[in-house]
């Protein structure tokens, strides 16, 4: 995945904004190959980390995907 | 960007996000009816993708769904309706739809109207939903690639091309430059089909014969120039997992180019006819329109959301195969957001994509079309700027590189939710015109 220069260096900060917004909640994982970030967190937090990606960082949605016993 | 929440599936409860992000509106709705889960909060769950008539509590994707079984079918009253209605005197609600004599795909609409003006569109879809994502689970990629590219013909490969991408980075492939090129060259070509194929339908949807002829001309003519040098009108059979079938040589592409250069110098022609013609602009000009706060709330996609000013194109924002720098095309946006825009946006979209396909021709990378490759377990999101806009495909493999979990989402689903918008407060006769300029698939919100 490439993503503009200024996306990357958000990109590269995620792990730390979100510790220090949920404090062992938000679990971030970088893939530097493909240049895509991982976030786990709980049902609790998943408005507050939503709203994080689409109004403070200007991400896009793009979709929902539900995986039954699969998930890794 | 994978936000990942892990959840009991005992526990059928949780958290919408629709309510912050209006663009998961309807996939929410879509997975409460697959799969049994319940947004709370969300304002209008139920009877969305299963409609009235199937059985209550019986999820199609979840894993214990038996697809053997006959499940009784219920009984439903009363029958399906909006759940409030305009009363005033000289209410009127039409419905258009499902069925439709010609051959548009079913989809219904409930215009509520007060006089001419239509005050509210109600949508629905789903009447031919295919279940696309079930029928995936346990098939090989390659039976599983022919379900791509073929849910949707007016996006053939644009589909296939989101699939193989997906698979490919599940085992980190390398595609060779030539296969990435060529994907590039191919999928601008179905771009420009499109588009041409959408002008016809504008055109044709304002009553202009002649201009709907010049334009159905074109249209074919791409069709064929498709057909003669590749074996398909829509493309079919060209991505597989690891690059192309089939190679095409410099000559080929330079050919094919060169009939985009005539096709667009008609194109421009037609373009400028109907700049003129003002009973044709009468009806496209401040009709249909949609505010950008609205395209991005609602989260649309392609053309019609770069119409009201939403400046995003995954060839740009997330480039893949051949994109990126050393191709040189700028990205058509209008601010009105009427359906005159989207025209605009459609011609200049041709353009572009002529000009992309011969930037590819003149500096085709030599080499392979494809590389060996063996699917392995993993799971990674493709995603290609098809036609109508962002598309997105999902998969989990499992061992032998069968499809656990296939997941698509396609620009159609996305911007019928926000068809309403441009719908509403115009009279109902703008309705097939507005329709039109949208230039979606129905069979791409069915899949």
């Amino acid at each position: 995945m490439a993503l503009p220069l200024d996306k990357i260096m958000k990109w590269k900060n995620l792990a730390q904004t979100a510790a220090s917004r949920w404090p062992g909640r938000v679990e971030v994982s970088l893939d530097e190959n493909r240049l895509t970030a991982h976030l786990r967190c709980s049902p609790d937090d998943l408005q507050g980390v939503c709203g994080w990606l689409f109004f403070e960082l200007d991400y896009s949605f793009a979709t929902l995907v539900v995986e039954e016993e699969t998930a890794s | 960007m994978h936000i990942i929440v892990r959840h009991p599936l005992s526990e059928t409860t949780i958290p919408c996000i629709s309510r912050l992000i209006h663009a998961a509106d309807w996939q929410e709705r879509e997975i409460e009816d697959l799969f049994g889960l319940h947004f709370e909060g969300h304002p209008r769950l139920g009877d969305f993708v299963l409609h009235e008539e199937w059985p209550e509590g019986v999820n199609p994707m979840r894993t214990s769904f038996d697809s053997t079984r006959v499940y009784p079918h219920r009984e439903s009253e009363p029958a399906w309706g909006p759940q409030t209605i305009v009363e005033a005197a000289g209410a009127f609600m039409m419905p258009i739809g499902p069925v439709y004599s010609d051959h548009a795909e079913s989809a219904h609409f409930l215009l509520e109207t007060l006089g001419e003006d239509v005050l509210r569109t109600i949508p629905r879809f789903f009447y031919k939903y295919r279940g696309l994502e079930k029928i995936a689970e346990g098939k090989s990629v390659d039976q599983v690639l022919l379900l791509a590219e073929r849910f949707s013909g007016t996006s053939a490969f644009a589909h296939s091309l989101a699939f193989c991408q997906a698979v490919e980075g599940t085992i980190g492939a390398e595609i060779p430059k030539r296969a990435q090129a060529l994907r590039v060259f191919l999928a601008e070509l179905e771009r420009l089909r499109h588009h041409v194929a959408a002008i016809t339908g504008i055109c044709q949807s304002t009553a202009l014969a002649v201009a709907t002829s010049q334009a159905s001309i074109l249209e074919e003519k791409i069709l064929r120039l498709t057909c003669r040098y590749l074996g398909h009108r829509y493309l079919f059979g060209l991505n597989i997992p690891g690059g192309l079938s089939l190679d095409l040589t410099d000559d080929t592409c330079k050919g094919i180019s060169e009939a985009g250069w005539d096709v667009l110098e008609k194109l421009k022609k037609l373009q400028g006819m109907l700049r003129f013609t003002s009973s044709f602009l009468d009806r496209l000009e401040e009709v249909g329109m949609v505010s950008k706060d609205k395209a991005v709330s609602y989260g649309l996609v392609g053309p019609v959301a770069r119409a009201s000013g939403v400046l995003r194109d995954l060839r740009v924002v997330q480039p893949y195969a051949y994109y990126g720098d050393h191709l040189k095309f700028y990205v058509p946006h209008e601010e009105e957001g009427d359906g005159y825009a989207r025209l605009r946006v459609l011609f200049s979209e041709a353009e572009q994509s002529i000009n992309l396909m011969h930037q590819v021709s003149a500096s085709l990378p030599a080499g392979p079309v494809k590389t060996r490759l063996d699917p392995a377990p993993g799971s990674c999101l493709g995603w290609v700027e098809s036609p109508g806009g962002a598309t997105f495909h999902w998969v989990r493999l499992g061992e032998a590189g069968r499809v656990l979990r296939y997941r698509v989402m396609t620009s159609s689903f996305v911007n019928w939710h926000g068809f309403h918008l441009a719908a509403e407060d115009f009279a109902f006769q703008d309705f097939p015109i507005i329709m039109a300029t949208f230039a979606l698939s129905n069979a791409e919100c069915d899949r």
